[in-house]
């Protein structure tokens, strides 16, 4: 809980084989980090569209992680360096949109590693937190009818 | 009063590219006239709002709409023309996407007129007056003005709309194409794009040398390169070229004047953000995979929002920039 | 559209390890104010009979069409739960498994903050699920014969153990013999065991093998395919001599009036046109080389026809295509010698007594150009023998590794001239970095090698050695000192054999950065490549002693038994991704990005497509497609999208 109750909504897409076993040992140890980060787990770090972070930020995230394998170490061999690139190039997109770059967050967290998932999350919660809320709607409004017709 | 079908053309924040456009068609034109009755076409017919007001509900079989809304008159007039039309086309990129007006959602209307009417070095405007809303000119008459949005919105987010006729301009095909539908009463189910969905690589001159495998190991700008009419893929030397997330139907007029596509005929029909899905196929083609190079290999590309949003940053997921 | 659903949730408590932060029975009852949910139940431990027994029993019951469960992690009881769905009659990809115990009570201190992190995940879980779809198992009819393409000892291994009535395997070898590099050494490490001794059982059974088709003098020309249906195209060269009437009695070596450099030898000795591999190699055939050959430059040589008492010299031999299917294949193309030119400090003249490694095993042969005489090359007994180690290994200007057994290559080579006698009274020095000899035995030789009175100089890196040869000596120049030698021997990197360099391009495989073809993973999977149903084996893959080549073949052979049944279907993964035809404009994005080049491009229709055999489902290409025309079967876009708008 910080001062001005502000608990960031983050987003973490986690792939199968290693960052969502990492989080499962961060689990096993019982290692604490802030509940406001949630988890969506893909097959591939590779698979994480640079699209889903855009509505993550769009819908309401404050702060986005893609966390993969480390590198050479991808299930499906290079899946992570495509996270990597696209990462290394959503950033400073969505850094000429005035989303501060910090937001989006990459990491590689092996399926042993649960000290380092606790605290990567932990990092981002408080990177995000002093960041402030994102509140990317509010942000851009007013917005005049959005609805595609039918 | 004759009974053909009465048909509005209006424009909104476009460049008039549009109406050239439809000028474009050439003797064709003759056919439209023929076949339609052009009740309100401000650029070419000097009809007023008034007669628009006087129609009943529906009485337009079509309005063909060109321009990005961010005034309050645009605003108030497509939404009268919605009423008295039974079918609303979005033409041209402006009104399907945003269109290169769409690029002032970068600033906001402060910023605008701070630059345009302040900062300029040519100005001669010593009290920095800028566009009001509400003026008393001369102290004694009142003077309104449409009010001047912060963003730029694509037609379909500030009424319904049942077609999209795309680009910047649309060719003359896709124009003839559109009409031959709507006279024929062959258009497909509403909210279509008309036309086709597969990205221009499907129909680019270029395709057939294209490699299995491109590997980009820098971005490289169009006028920074000497190679442009050699024939081969523009994203081989580097360039971005937009085709892969547009659709076509634009008969590849820039690829066959060795440019390469900058986007305006919109995404295809199931992509959403044009800019966000050309950025993930552009970096997913980058050639390194060293940590430390990457960003060199970006940093290539200053800008980032200009080549992937030309046309659509007003109808992208994240819709503008944030101004602080 | 649909059926309207029928959504089911079962929150497992899993005793107290979850129900003991988070309040399961609160989220069970706002669950159930959710749209389309039938049921939302608790129970102790849904992992357990009766709790799985229960599940079926709410499904069957309620008559539910998709379920989400909440409970461990994916990686514990997917499995299970999508074993119970099939037992209930439900497709088994028509749930969702939320992780509430890693996931949330164990990290999570707060109970409140614990319960609506869980509520929020099995929302989100709630309307992803309502977008999966059915997907069923599939199966592909698959040749289960092999092709093995390289006859060492890792090709013969993997040979030998997959040959059987019912699996055929080719065994494709560029030169006249098998054994490959190991045909040149006269012993092996550590026990100076007779190599060719070793080795010949092994070659001799390749031969005998009803079930080995053995092509050698036969280069792969060409393989398209896939993991159970390769089709590949093998150039049989001609041999110019007929294999079951020659004896093998050389008498036709001696008319040959052409001599030329002896590759088999590392260009050591000579050779004629007409040429063994070595003497004992297996098959012990003779081949006419056309390329030195008289008859192929116009003349009307028969020396070797006329020396034949057995008729075996066929001039109208041709080469023969021949062209096989195959369900999997085996690359053991083996390594060659690092090329020590590349090194400017080590320039010497040809004539100079300076030897690679595998030069050197020659010299030290009773198969080699002096019948395993250790002379000079003007004839006479070295009295002095520099062996410089590391040369072009460990090295970043040349390559960047350690090629494993060169040291202990040096050390067995020491100790078979010592042993055997082969020079007496010669005093020989090593010029090493580290001594890297971790083979069983190679300590005890390395220890009697000092007591014996071999000089061991460790030196930084032997790479920057310079080295000059002048009147029949070579100097040998160190940063401290500079030494004379009669002999040197260069301890040459191992890299891999360039001849495999077409083919390997061809099945589109990846190299690293040190030329090595990339193995699946270099730890878990290092005989499989990321091509389905294509292995690396043996010093082709990574610098290896003889004892893991053979392992290496065995490996591979094992693998290909276990997935490549004879009779049997190939099961190929269901979770592959497809593109639709209606949205692909054939951009080629995604053949530029999969890695198991699991993608290929139809000219006719101009569009991509996926192999659904060779897909593993990453989804690389489905984020990149700029069409948005992929999908990921169970990860398409509206269930991640659903997922991330019920979390937000």
């Amino acid at each position: 809980m910080t001062e001005t109750g502000f608990e960031p909504n983050i987003i973490a897409f986690v792939c199968n084989w290693c960052s969502y076993g990492g989080a499962d040992i961060a689990g096993s140890m019982r290692l604490k980090y802030p509940s406001n980060i949630k988890l969506i787990r893909v097959m591939c770090s590779g698979r994480v569209d640079p699209e889903f972070i855009m509505e993550a930020f769009r819908s309401g995230a404050d702060g986005v992680m893609v966390l993969g394998c480390h590198p050479n170490d991808c299930h499906y061999i290079e899946g992570n360096y495509k996270a990597l690139k696209r990462c290394n190039m959503l950033r400073p997109l969505l850094d000429q949109f005035n989303i501060e770059q910090d937001r989006l967050h990459l990491d590689w967290v092996s399926a042993s590693e649960g000290e380092k998932f606790a605290r990567v999350s932990r990092e981002m919660n408080e990177r995000i937190t002093k960041l402030g809320p994102l509140n990317w709607e509010k942000a851009i409004g007013p917005i005049r009818s959005m609805e595609v017709p039918s | 009063m004759s009974d053909k079908p009465k048909i509005a053309i209006y424009w909104c924040s476009s460049c008039g590219g549009c109406e050239e456009a439809v000028v474009d068609l050439n003797e064709a034109i003759l056919d439209v006239v023929d076949a339609v009755d052009i009740v309100f076409w401000p650029v070419a017919m000097d009809f007023k709002y008034e007669d628009v007001r006087k129609l009943k509900d529906g009485e337009l079989l079509a309005s063909f709409i060109n321009g990005g809304i961010r005034l309050s008159e645009q605003e108030e007039i497509v939404k009268l023309l919605r009423e008295k039309s039974q079918l609303v086309f979005a033409f041209g990129s402006c009104a399907v996407m945003g269109g290169v007006p769409g690029l002032a959602n970068m600033t906001d209307r402060e910023g605008i007129f701070t630059r345009v009417y302040k900062e300029i070095e040519s100005n001669d405007n010593p009290e920095n007056r800028v566009p009001e809303t509400e003026t008393k000119l001369d102290g004694k008459y009142d003077l309104e003005l449409p009010e001047f949005y912060d963003s730029v919105y694509p037609l379909d987010q500030i009424i319904p709309v049942d077609y999209y006729i795309p680009g910047c301009a649309p060719s003359p095909e896709t124009i003839t194409d559109a009409f031959t539908a709507i006279l024929e009463g062959k258009l497909p189910e509403k909210g279509s794009v008309l036309s086709p969905t597969k990205s221009l690589c499907d129909t680019c001159p270029r395709k057939d040398s294209k490699p299995d495998k491109i590997e980009i190991e820098r971005f490289v700008e169009p006028h920074h390169y000497d190679k442009l009419d050699d024939g081969r893929c523009f994203l081989e030397a580097g360039i971005i070229c937009m085709g892969p997330a547009t659709r076509g139907g634009c008969g590849e007029r820039c690829i066959n004047a060795n440019m390469p596509c900058r986007g305006c005929y919109g995404p295809p029909n199931n992509v959403k953000d044009q800019g966000v899905r050309m950025m993930s196929a552009l970096s997913s083609l980058i050639k390194t995979d060293e940590e430390k190079e990457i960003p060199k290999v970006i940093e290539t590309l200053p800008d980032l929002i200009g080549p992937l949003y030309m046309y659509g940053l007003p109808s992208s997921i994240l819709f503008r920039k944030k101004i602080k | 559209m649909n059926e309207k659903e029928r959504l089911g949730f079962f929150l497992c408590e899993c005793s107290k390890n979850i129900s003991g932060t988070v309040d399961v029975h609160k989220i069970k009852d706002e669950l159930r104010k959710l749209p389309d949910v039938v049921t939302a139940e608790v129970t102790n431990l849904y992992c357990s009979a009766d709790g799985k027994a229960e599940i079926i029993e709410s499904i069957k019951k309620n008559k539910l069409t998709k379920v989400v469960i909440g409970g461990c992690s994916v990686k514990q009881h997917e499995h299970t739960f999508m074993k119970v769905l099939e037992e209930a009659g439900l497709n088994p990809y028509f749930m969702q498994l939320v992780n509430i115990r890693e996931h949330v009570a164990w990290v999570t201190d707060d109970k409140d903050k614990a319960t609506a992190k869980a509520l929020a995940l099995l929302k989100a879980a709630y309307h992803r699920v309502q977008f999966h779809e059915a997907f069923e198992k599939k199966e592909i009819d698959a040749n289960a014969d092999v092709l093995v393409v390289g006859g060492g000892l890792s090709g013969c291994e993997a040979a030998l153990n997959l040959a059987s009535e019912e699996r055929k395997v080719y065994l494709v070898e560029t030169q006249p013999s098998l054994g490959g590099q190991a045909t040149k050494y006269e012993s092996s490490f550590p026990s100076l065991e007779c190599c060719s001794c070793m080795i010949l059982p092994k070659l001799q059974e390749v031969v005998e093998n009803p079930h080995i088709e053995l092509l050698t003098y036969s280069d792969v020309e060409e393989i398209v395919g896939f993991f159970g249906n390769f089709e590949a195209a093998i150039n049989k060269k001609a041999k110019y001599v007929i294999p079951d009437k020659c004896i093998g009695c050389n008498e036709c070596l001696a008319p040959c009036p052409v001599e030329v450099p002896n590759e088999c030898d590392d260009f050591l000795g000579k050779r004629k046109a007409i040429h063994f591999q070595v003497t004992g190699a297996t098959p012990y055939i003779p081949v006419i080389d056309k390329e030195t050959c008289l008859r192929f430059k116009g003349e009307d040589c028969t020396k070797c026809r006329d020396a034949c008492m057995f008729e075996a010299i066929d001039y109208d031999d041709e080469d023969e295509k021949i062209n096989i299917s195959v369900g999997s294949v085996v690359l053991a193309t083996g390594f060659e010698s690092f090329d020590p030119a590349l090194i400017p400090n080590m320039h010497f003249s040809p004539d100079a007594d300076v030897y690679t490694g595998l030069q050197f095993e020659r010299l030290i042969s009773n198969t080699g150009p002096t019948s395993g005489k250790l002379v000079k090359r003007d004839g006479t007994k070295p009295k002095s023998l520099v062996m410089i180690h590391c040369v072009g290994s460990r090295d970043k200007r040349y390559k960047n590794y350690c090629s494993n057994i060169c040291c202990s290559v040096l050390l067995k080579m020491s100790s078979q001239i010592l042993e055997e006698k082969m020079a007496e009274g010669i005093r020989i020095t090593h010029l090493y970095r580290d001594m890297t000899i971790g083979s069983t035995g190679m300590e005890n030789m390395y220890e009697k090698l000092k007591q014996e009175g071999v000089d061991f100089i460790k030196i930084a890196n032997p790479n920057d050695v310079s080295l000059n040869s002048q009147n029949g000596q070579v100097q040998v120049r160190l940063p401290e000192k500079t030494m004379t030698a009669d002999m040197v021997v260069l301890g040459t990197a191992m890299v891999p054999n360039k001849k495999a360099d077409k083919l390997i391009d061809m099945m589109m495989l990846s190299k690293d950065e040190e030329g090595f073809v990339m193995p699946t993973h270099r730890k878990i999977d290092a005989v499989s490549t990321p091509i389905e149903g294509v292995f690396m084996v043996g010093s082709a893959s990574y610098p290896k002693d003889i004892s893991h080549s053979i392992i290496d073949g065995s490996a591979a052979a094992g693998k290909i038994a276990s997935e490549l049944k004879p009779g049997k279907k190939l099961e190929i993964e269901t979770l592959v991704s497809t593109i639709d035809e209606e949205k692909c404009s054939g951009c080629k994005t995604c053949i530029s990005i999969c890695p198991y080049k699991a993608i290929g491009y139809e000219s006719e229709k101009g569009i991509s497509v996926i192999n659904e055999i060779l897909c593993r489902g990453c989804g690389s290409c489905v984020a990149a497609c700029p069409s948005n025309a992929i999908t990921a079967r169970l990860f398409e876009d509206n269930t991640i999208l659903a997922e991330l708008g019920g979390l937000l």
